[in-house]
């Protein structure tokens, strides 16, 4: 009795059966007896109940696995005392079983057991099936267990973590995305009876409830915000803000009635951990109450800290993304007011512009006799101008943040020009009761200037003196010093508020209630000077007190060496103050007293064409006289117009038809065409330039001269109306001096023919487009001054001869070259077209004309011309470069498989856009320690990327100091920041965030000098995109370390049985981790079953699926009769779990004591048999379908084959074999090849041998489960005369060499060598002491063999057996007799049979699993 | 399958497997104490019956030389009892330090379960 099982049986045998229902054991009926053996003897969890009072048995696995502290009291008790806490659960079932002799079947029921001292929540899968006695009746049951609760717990917890994990896109703000985890979460009460997320506020100092689950508000132990300063906090804050995770006893009055979840009674303890902030500090904390009916495991703080993990990853998520779609819309916003306004300046202020400008004038003309009439015309005059000085800086503005104000910088006496430019406000300043003091000694150096935007320095400055002093004097002065032109303009006015000082430079701002000269003032002036110094790499600064005056000081290099070489060009002209200087006297000159209303012909007159108007001649010569007046057709919608152009030209004599549209005028002019016709280009119906086509088409019209007028101040504008065919164009506003200039001279033209040339040469010049006349030869007869402009060369030199100076040299740059005579090549054979071609600015730069020419006859009828056009378009293919980079940029990311290599990467790619010599990004940890990725120049082609390494210095590893200052500053900086700061030896850094939260930056090392904005927006927005990769590639390697670390918790801890190998290795970043999974199941008569399948998708859900089949899998295989019927109930099982249909799975139970495998296969690889001998076969019959795709009447089929001695088998999953482009077959040959080479191997050998030799060159491309099986070989035999002591050696050999092939590890084969090494030591002492010389040698024979899970060596001898001496037991240390106490130590069982014939020693020992 | 071999005939002895290979013939030599190094004997393949007097007689010739004695077994492959006894021989002569593979060896085994490391120091060297 009771022998199966030492341990259980030694304590069955305890008992007291007699005082059991059972009675004595020996009087047991047989089938009582049976059942106790095969209990006894199973290694599957099992308990059975027998007789009245359903007597409890159990063997070791349940004991181990269940009862735990009951055992061994439960043996030979009733059931019903045993199981008293789940008795309730279970006796129905128990009783269901008794009555009707039907097994019964539950899946993972929970069950509150007791045997750890608590109420545990555990899962259990049983079947209670009838025992029966000897008469058929039924007189017990029998249990069969296995505990799910580590499967249904860590699934539960793991479907919260993918909940958690889910719909990332779909959420928004900070408080969306703590709501959307909080329903997650509180699907898991279970795990989390209630959670409480509290955030700390911006200073720390409070943490406020930010969403909770399970509990309701109000609560005492959910307060709405805890104060860190508070004595006794409900949650222990100060610990948190040390980030320390604390465990809270939930005891005291303010968690009574706390809510229980999903459980009967409420949490005991709560787990309260930090929510972790990238950089070292926290968002806040997660209270998560804690299961009463679960251990606070590393599991369970695993999974809590996963949760707080996760919710603060979604802060950090979404306040970087609230971050960055703020600025993204501000800068959006910005953008589109900017643009809306400037585009819309044209037609909201010019057009009212000249008829506020146009009727003022005549009005000041006609009253020029009512002193009060002039007066208030002079207020609307001056306003008017204002509102044009005004249009014009913000246009200055506009084109200095798009980096499209082209510099000059000549080389100048800034000592002269300055004193010059001051000369001309002296009249002014004394005027105004002021001395005025000019101190500008020569300089040593010259200084680059930019000879327009220093006028508008200086200008604005003294405007701005003049404006706010009332007595004392103005000075401005030169100076030298350090290297640096120092000009002052200080005055004794009434100085600046302190506290409006830090405002003084900015943008529209203005000082409120002071006393100055005039009202005037958009508070734009000193702005725009502070930007065009900066421009010249220089500073302006203030100084100021109040009633004593302020002082400007700017400082400027000296020299070059801070300006784009690109943008100088040779001292120029000689004339230092442009006309441009005269507006801003005019202007002052008003605010004194005693000159605002001079004469008519002052300053109020000619300051306002001379302001916004664009450059025109108004000194055309008077008409001519003439015969009749000349009859003018005006077309154009806006009524005022209409009428304000028609009384302009009646005025002037003119006979004036108006018309309000295109169609309108069409018709008149076909009716009777008039002398001239005047159109606006915006109309509706027929547009102005649609009316110039129709006109043209017609022969009858086409020589009607058309005066086009447009708000459209763009270069394109024009040239389209030229283009149309229109003889004039005259951009609003216009004066009505100039617009009725612009009609005589057209009715001139038409006129008189003699004007033509003179004509041609206003219309080109005043075309903002460059615009040129080339003959046949390409020779460049004429151009006009924006085409010159454009090349940097005067009229002078024409005409240029080919190639033309500004023509790329084609040593230098062939393409440029090429493309530039291609053009001209074509035009000539195409008589036009149109071309973008690069040109060299006479100053080096490199400068993009999109051109169109046209062909036409030569005036005096010798051969062809060809007139074209040219513009700028050199931004736009910057910007068309941008975007060629950015994609290029996107594509080598894309490319790159994980975040170190993402950088690298992306740091050589910026560094090859910007021109960097080096760029350097960091990544900080939560540990505040950055990792470093770098790529230099100097090192050419191999990125160096230490990581880690903060605590080195520069040499080591290449960031410098400036470096990593630039880097630990900008970490903090909003999300698309981008900051210029000083690097190294004069280099200049350009240093961005990567993302909102501190935790990243990066920093590209440029060369001395100015950064243009192209290298500027370009490194923004290269680094706006790495910033989003970097972000999702972040969080991709969080899921997938989440879903790798649960796919080895559900594989890994299982021990194998003896004689089986098994590997499992996930797809190499970025593939995902997949559905693989292997397992093996002892079963009852020694057998055991094997099963490796694989699921159909990756990530979380597909590691999901597996764990449940994985589970489903060891329930059928234990109860089906084979593996068909095991697959077919997992038919059944996959077709009710989402996602696990088409599982291809190969199912086998091994019968190691008959030698065979028997099989059936559901759509998977087939297994690779190899023989010892290195023969190898494949099990590919029984194939069928996946699971869940078979029909409905169609069986499984099964086949068995035959596993010769030593034989190996393979399963594995897909991933091992499948490649690109190569047949299945071809990889499940090459494996099979793989294993024959190492058929004798152990078989973790042959695992690890198969799995590297199999590893494609990049890794596996998807996930790899493996199993190996060795069957046991033959036994082995070795016979051997003992003539001599090498004898032994050879007995050792043979064993060790038979020791792998059998499936025993090292450790298990160095214990057998030692014992079957010492049993034949002995064996050989035996046969060969004190035997008679003359006699045969006496034989050793040597057997071994492997069962299962034990192995037996025997060693026989046929001399005589000499027992250890009695006094000698056991031997003392260092003594003869060691050899049986390292067999009995290193053995299960030590046998000794002497024998007058000889001795047999057999040696058995168990195998572990 | 049935083997009567006779260890002279190589030609029939099996082919060494990767793990367990054939043992090596044993080889034992004695080196004095020298510098920092201490009187060292150094012993490699399988030490039994029919070599363990040589064994005994390298460990004696080394404990007359020396009061301290390393053996170093990193190379041994196989050693039986009267192997140990020859150490335990000269432990009880001579300050004995033992060098042998990591753990669950055959050597390191052998020193546990005899007790040897307990007056002997053992030194388990990858």
């Amino acid at each position: 009795m009771f022998t199966a099982d030492e341990e259980v049986g030694r304590d069955l045998a305890a008992v007291d059966w007699a005082t059991t229902p059972l009675g004595p054991a020996a009087a047991w009926p047989q089938s009582l007896q049976t059942a106790v053996d095969m209990l006894l003897s199973s290694r599957f969890p099992m308990w059975l109940a027998w007789g009245p009072q359903l007597t409890f048995f159990c063997n070791a696995a349940y004991r181990r696995d269940t009862l735990g502290r009951k055992y061994p009291w439960a043996l030979g008790r009733p059931a019903r005392e045993v199981w008293a806490e789940i008795w309730d659960d279970i006796s129905p079932r128990i009783d269901t079983v008794l009555a009707t002799g039907q097994a019964t079947w539950d899946e993972a029921l929970l069950l509150f057991l007791e045997r750890s001292g608590y109420p545990e929540e555990t899962y259990h899968t049983f079947s209670y099936s009838p025992l029966r006695d000897e008469a058929g009746a039924v007189v017990g049951m029998l249990c069969v267990v296995s505990e799910d609760t580590g499967r249904v717990i860590g699934e539960r917890r793991m479907a919260t973590l993918r909940d958690l994990g889910s719909d990332l896109t779909a959420v928004r703000t900070e408080q969306e995305t703590l709501e959307f985890a909080g329903r997650q979460l509180d699907r898991n009460r279970q795990d989390l009876p209630f959670t409480l997320t509290y955030l700390f506020d911006g200073d720390g100092g409070t943490a406020r409830l930010a969403v909770s689950t399970g509990i309701a508000a109000g609560h005492p132990a959910a307060p709405a915000a805890l104060a860190a300063g508070d004595p006794d906090p409900v949650w222990p804050v100060a610990a948190l803000l040390r980030g320390e995770t604390s465990l809270v006893d939930l005891v005291g009055a303010r968690f009574d009635g706390l809510p229980a979840g999903a459980w009967r009674e409420p949490p005991v303890q709560a787990l309260v951990a930090p929510l972790a902030q990238q950089g070292g500090a926290w968002y806040g904390f997660l209270v998560a109450a804690l299961n009463r009916y679960r251990p606070l495991d590393e599991g369970y703080r695993g999974f809590t800290s996963l949760v707080a993990g996760h919710l603060a990853a979604g802060i950090a998520s979404a306040r970087s993304y609230q971050d960055q779609r703020r600025r993204a819309e501000e800068l959006a916003e910005l953008d589109r007011a900017k643009t809306a306004f400037f585009s819309n300046i044209s037609h909201e202020f010019r057009t009212p512009l000249t008829l506020i400008m146009g009727p003022v004038q005549e009005l000041q003309r006609l009253l020029s006799d009512e002193p009060r009439a002039r007066g208030e015309l002079e207020v609307i005059s001056r306003n008017a101008l204002r509102l044009g000085r005004l249009v014009n800086a913000l246009l200055d503005f506009s084109r200095i943040e798009a980096g499209r104000m082209q510099a000059s910088y000549e080389p100048s006496d800034i000592a002269q020009v300055t004193a010059e430019l001051a000369s001309v406000f002296r009249s002014a300043v004394e005027r105004a009761g002021l001395d005025f003091v000019v101190d500008c000694p020569p300089l040593p150096e010259p200084a680059y200037l930019d000879r327009g935007m220093w006028e508008k320095v200086v200008l604005n400055l003294l405007s701005n003196a003049l404006k706010f002093t009332f007595d004392g004097s103005i000075r401005v002065a030169v100076r030298a010093e350090g290297g640096d032109a120092v000009v002052t303009v200080a005055d004794t006015g009434i100085g600046v508020p302190a506290d409006e000082m830090p405002r003084l430079f900015e943008r529209f701002h203005r000082v409120e209630n002071t006393r100055s000269r005039s009202n005037e003032g958009s508070g734009i002036g000193l702005a725009l000077v502070q930007e065009l110094i900066a421009l010249h790499g220089g500073t302006i600064t203030a100084s100021s007190a109040e009633d004593a005056g302020t002082t400007f000081t700017i400082r400027l290099p000296l020299g070059h060496a801070h300006l784009p070489a690109g943008a100088l060009v040779p001292a120029g002209h000689a004339a230092t103050v442009s006309a441009n200087a005269d507006p801003y006297v005019q202007e002052a000159m008003r605010w004194l007293p005693g000159t605002a209303a001079d004469g008519d012909d002052g300053a109020g007159d000619q300051a306002p064409a001379q302001e916004i108007l664009p450059a025109g001649d108004a000194d055309l010569p008077a008409p001519a006289s003439r015969l009749l007046p000349a009859r003018v057709l005006v077309a154009d919608d806006n009524a005022d117009m209409r009428e304000y152009l028609a009384r302009l030209l009646r005025g002037a004599g003119y006979l004036v038809t108006t018309v309000t549209d295109g169609l309108a005028a069409l018709g008149s002019v076909r009716a009777d065409a008039p002398d001239l016709v005047i159109s606006d280009v915006m109309m509706p119906g027929l547009d102005g330039l649609a009316l110039v086509a129709a006109l043209r088409a017609d022969a009858r019209t086409a020589a009607v001269p058309v005066l086009l007028l447009s708000a459209r101040a763009g270069q394109e504008a024009s040239v389209e109306g030229l283009h149309a065919g229109a003889d004039d164009y005259l951009v609003k506003p216009f004066s009505a001096v100039e617009f009725v200039a612009r009609v005589r001279s057209n009715l001139g033209l038409a006129r008189f023919r003699n004007r033509e040339s003179q004509f041609r040469r206003t219309l080109i010049d005043s075309l903002q487009e460059g615009f040129f006349v080339t003959d046949s030869d390409a020779t460049l007869l004429e151009a006009n001054h924006a085409f010159l402009d454009l090349v940097g060369y005067g009229p002078e030199s024409l005409p240029f001869r080919w190639p033309h100076p500004w023509v790329p040299d084609p040593g230098g740059d062939l393409e440029g070259w090429a493309a530039v005579a291609g053009a001209f090549a074509g035009g000539k054979r195409d008589g036009g077209g149109r071309y973008a071609v690069p040109v060299r600015h006479r100053d080096g730069r490199t400068v993009w004309l999109a051109c169109t020419s046209a062909t036409v006859p030569s005036p005096d009828g010798r051969g062809r011309l060809f007139v074209g056009t040219a513009r700028d378009v050199t931004a736009e293919r910057l910007a068309g470069q941008r975007e060629a980079t950015l994609a290029g940029f996107a594509a080598a990311l894309a490319a790159a498989r994980e975040i170190s290599e993402l950088l690298t990467t992306a740091a050589r790619e910026i560094a090859a856009a910007v021109q960097a010599s080096q760029v350097t990004a960091a990544l900080w940890s939560s540990d505040g320690t950055p990792a470093i990725t770098r790529w230099s120049r100097a090192d050419q082609d191999h990125g160096a990327s230490d990581h880690g390494a903060s605590d080195h210095g520069a040499s080591d590893h290449g960031a410098s100091v400036a470096v990593r200052e630039a880097l630990e500053g900008m970490r903090r900086q909003p999300a698309a920041s981008v900051a210029l700061l000083a690097g190294d030896e004069g280099t200049v850094l350009l240093a961005a965030p990567l993302d909102g939260s501190g935790s990243s930056a990066i920093a590209a090392e440029l060369p001395a000098g100015p950064v243009a904005a192209e290298v500027r927006d370009l490194f923004t927005v290269l680094t706006s995109h790495l910033a989003q990769v970097l972000a999702k590639a972040r969080d991709y390697e969080q899921a997938r370390a989440v879903a790798l670390t649960l796919q080895h918790a559900i594989l890994a801890p299982t021990a194998l049985p003896p004689g089986f190998a098994a590997r499992y290795t996930p797809a190499v970043p970025p593939l995902e981790v997949g559905g693989d999974w292997y397992d093996v199941i002892p079963l009852s008569r020694q057998r055991t079953g094997v099963v490796v399948g694989d699921c159909v998708g990756h990530g979380l859900p597909a590691a999901a699926v597996m764990g449940q089949l994985r589970s489903a899998s060891q329930a059928v295989l234990l109860r089906a009769a084979g593996p068909a019927e095991a697959l077919t109930d997992l038919d059944t099982f996959a077709s009710r779990i989402p996602g696990a249909e088409c599982t291809t799975v190969f199912c086998a139970i091994i019968d190691p004591a008959a030698g065979t495998v028997t099989y059936s296969c559901a759509g998977h690889p087939p297994p690779i048999v190899v023989t010892a001998e290195g023969q190898y076969g494949l099990l590919d019959q029984a194939r069928s379908v996946p699971l869940g795709m078979r029909l409905p009447d169609w069986e499984r089929p099964q086949a068995t084959a035959t596993l010769p001695p030593g034989a190996t088998l393979l399963l594995y999953t897909d991933g091992l074999v499948e490649r690109r482009n190569q047949s299945l077959d071809k990889g499940i040959d090459a494996a099979a090849v793989t294993m024959a080479e190492r058929a004798r191997d152990h078989p973790d050998d042959i695992a690890d041998h198969v799995m590297s030799a199999m590893t494609p060159a990049a890794g596996y491309e998807d996930d790899v489960a493996v199993l190996i099986y060795r069957h046991p070989p033959a036994p082995l035999t070795v016979r051997v005369l003992a003539d001599d002591p090498s004898c032994l050696a050879l007995l050792r050999a043979r064993l060790r060499h038979w020791l792998p092939t059998a499936g025993i590890g090292p450790r298990e084969g160095a214990d057998i060598m030692i014992a079957a090494g010492e049993a034949a030591g002995n064996a050989y002492e035996h046969a060969t002491a004190g035997r008679p010389a003359g006699l045969p040698p006496v034989q050793i024979t040597l057997t071994a063999r492997a069962v299962s899970a034990t192995v037996q060596v025997t060693v026989t001898d046929t001399g005589a057996w000499r027992p250890p001496a009695p006094d000698r037991e056991p031997p003392a240390p260092g003594t003869r007799g060691h050899g049986i106490i390292f067999m009995h130590a290193l053995m299960d069982d030590v046998a000794i049979d002497p024998s007058p014939r000889g001795t047999t020693v057999t040696l058995t020992k168990d195998l572990k699993s | 399958m049935t083997d009567n071999d006779r260890p002279a005939d190589p030609a029939r002895q099996p082919p060494g497997g990767s793990r367990a290979g054939r043992g090596q013939q044993a080889r034992f030599g004695f080196l004095p104490a020298s510098g920092r190094r201490p009187a060292t004997v150094r012993a490699a393949g399988d030490i039994d019956l029919a070599n363990a007097g040589q064994f005994q007689a390298a460990l004696d010739e080394a404990a007359a030389a020396s009061p301290a004695v390393t053996v170093d077994l990193t190379a041994v492959t196989y050693c039986d009892s009267a192997g140990i006894r020859a150490l335990f021989n000269a432990a009880r002569q001579v300050r004995l330090t033992i060098q042998v593979a990591p753990a669950g060896s055959i050597t390191e085994t052998l020193l546990k379960v005899s007790g040897l490391d307990q007056i002997a120091a053992v030194v388990t060297l990858d």
